[in-house]
């Protein structure tokens, strides 16, 4: 029960350490970004997307569920109004900005890892 | 105004807000759950599974693991709606049995392993694996290969259970909850059913074993559905609730999701749900486990290995080509066999010289159904089956 009762301290050190990264990390783009009207780049619409996914998304479900997805803007307004029926925290005046922010960062056309590299390979022959 | 919200709040109320959402990493009772599987003594997952996603837990297996005959506990893959529910919901687990039955039921744990126990082998795949593989992508978890494996099963027949309460004159389907839990109430809950029939078939099992050892909590423990030969969408985990009734289940996972078309559409074709079935029987299938893909391997003889599976019936047939398809070559069949299991393949092509190669892979069942080229788009990416494509370059 020793080493058990340990396992469950380090988990829990761990998770803890891990939430502080993350809120550090969070707070780092927070006075990165005042937030303070319209991006002036595209840096800045990433940057301030990122937060808000950080922020509202990962109640439920980590930001690798999204960062995944290559959809164009209709599916990803089917996956925003289905999130947002669900209870998803996002009010009707930001979801244009939520909308530009996946349709540009994690659209069809955009360019992928290794993973779906190998995928866009294998199936080249038969496009 | 895009940002119209953001630059209203004031900079504690945001920095409260980001708390808010870091929080969920390190509430009580996630900490409490972690702490308590520890205690369960069971192997924690492999570290090499490809996670597709880190929370609620999606796994993979790389596509090397999928060359044994039983895929280890801790390398099977996991799918999770919401995770695994909290220990503590579990600790007076039982399972009721209600709706059209003669009687009710509510069961313990011994009061189910009183009845007949059976075993047998089954796959489990992931009604999405494959998806990744589908043009235009569609929504979902982006799987390549790796979200299925094979299993002993050991665990009771649903369909003795069921008449163990008694069929009532409506009874047509079976619904089923388990005890897992959305973060938020205003998510709807994994609630599935099966047809009357396929739930009293004789291989409709209540699984409370996996490979010989107590069935893992990832995987459902203390009870799970398997239904042999049907996508894993059906193979409900942590199972409390029976529902015999007259209508399929209600609700977004059987109504909205799990759907597919009737016939073929055009690729990118928007369609209600009502247009589709649900997901049920898996597709003939193989997969190139070996080698991987973008492998350099030296000339001479290649072994080319992997796995064939498929719904009812067997594989029968599983070919090779490395000319794009215009010739096919038989692979050996592993020996171990079982309905509903998969098969090992295994060729050796031999005179290998260097250059760059592409291997297809094709399985056949005893019915007669060939894995195709590529599978009909559907807008849920269900039951990807197009031949496996594997580039290699044969080094000098």
């Amino acid at each position: 029960m020793t080493s058990v009762s340990y396992l469950s301290r380090i988990i829990t050190t761990a998770l803890t350490a891990l939430g502080l990264t993350v809120f550090g990390f969070l707070q780092h783009l927070d006075s990165s970004n005042s937030y303070a009207g319209e991006p002036n780049d595209q840096s800045s619409l990433e940057q301030q997307g990122l937060a808000f996914i950080n922020a509202r998304c990962t109640i439920c479900h980590s930001s690798d569920l999204i960062t995944q997805q290559q959809l164009d803007r209709s599916l990803w307004t089917k996956e925003v109004d289905k999130m947002i029926k669900w209870g998803a925290p996002v009010r009707s005046e930001e979801q244009k900005f939520l909308l530009d922010y996946l349709s540009a960062y994690y659209g069809p056309q955009r360019s992928m890892g290794s993973s779906s590299a190998e995928t866009e390979r294998q199936l080249a022959p038969y496009k | 105004m895009p940002y119209e919200h953001a630059s209203r709040l004031s900079r504690r109320e945001f920095l409260l807000r980001l708390a808010g959402g870091t929080i969920v990493f390190l509430t009580a009772e996630e900490i409490w759950s972690l702490a308590s599987w520890a205690q369960t003594g069971e192997r924690p997952t492999d570290p090499e599974f490809i996670t597709r996603v880190n929370r609620p837990q999606d796994l993979e297996s790389p596509p090397q693991w999928l060359t044994s005959w039983l895929t280890p506990n801790n390398r099977f893959f996991v799918r999770s709606h919401f995770g695994p529910p909290s220990p503590s919901s579990l600790k007076d687990w039982q399972l009721h049995v209600e709706g059209d039955v003669k009687q009710r039921l509510t069961l313990s744990f011994s009061d189910l392993k009183a009845f007949e126990e059976v075993t047998l082998h089954a796959v489990v795949q992931c009604a999405g694996n494959g998806r990744a593989f589908f043009r235009p992508k569609v929504p979902g978890v982006q799987w390549e290969r790796g979200a299925v494996g094979n299993a002993k099963w050991a665990g009771v027949r649903l369909g003795d259970v069921l008449k163990r309460a008694g069929l009532g004159s409506k009874a047509k389907h079976v619904q089923l909850l388990g005890a897992d839990r959305p973060v938020l109430p205003t998510v709807p809950l994994f609630i599935r059913s099966i047809p009357i029939e396929k739930a009293m078939h004789p291989t409709t099992m209540l699984a409370y074993e996996m490979n010989e050892e107590p069935l893992p909590i990832l995987h459902g423990a203390p009870l799970r559905l398997i239904v042999p030969g049907w996508a894993g969408d059906t193979c409900v985990k942590w199972l409390t609730h029976l529902t015999v009734q007259e209508d399929e289940a209600d609700g977004f996972y059987m109504q909205t999701a799990y759907r597919m078309p009737v016939t073929p559409v055009q690729p990118g074709a928007i369609l209600n749900p009502s247009e589709m079935i649900p997901v049920t029987e898996m597709a003939v299938k193989s997969i190139i486990a070996r080698p991987l893909e973008g492998a350099k391997v030296p000339g001479g003889t290649v072994q080319v290995e992997g796995v064939a599976l498929t719904g009812e019936g067997e594989i029968v047939r599983v070919q090779i080509s490395m000319d794009e398809g215009k010739q096919w070559y038989d692979a050996n069949l592993g020996e171990e066999r079982a309905p509903y299991a998969w098969r090992l393949w295994r060729y050796a092509w031999k005179g290998m010289k260097p250059g760059s190669y592409t291997i297809l892979s094709r399985a056949t069942d005893s019915r007669g159904h060939t894995q195709p080229m590529a599978t009909p788009w559907n807008p849920g990416g269900f039951l990807w089956n197009g031949a496996d494509v594997v580039r290699i370059e044969i080094e000098a």
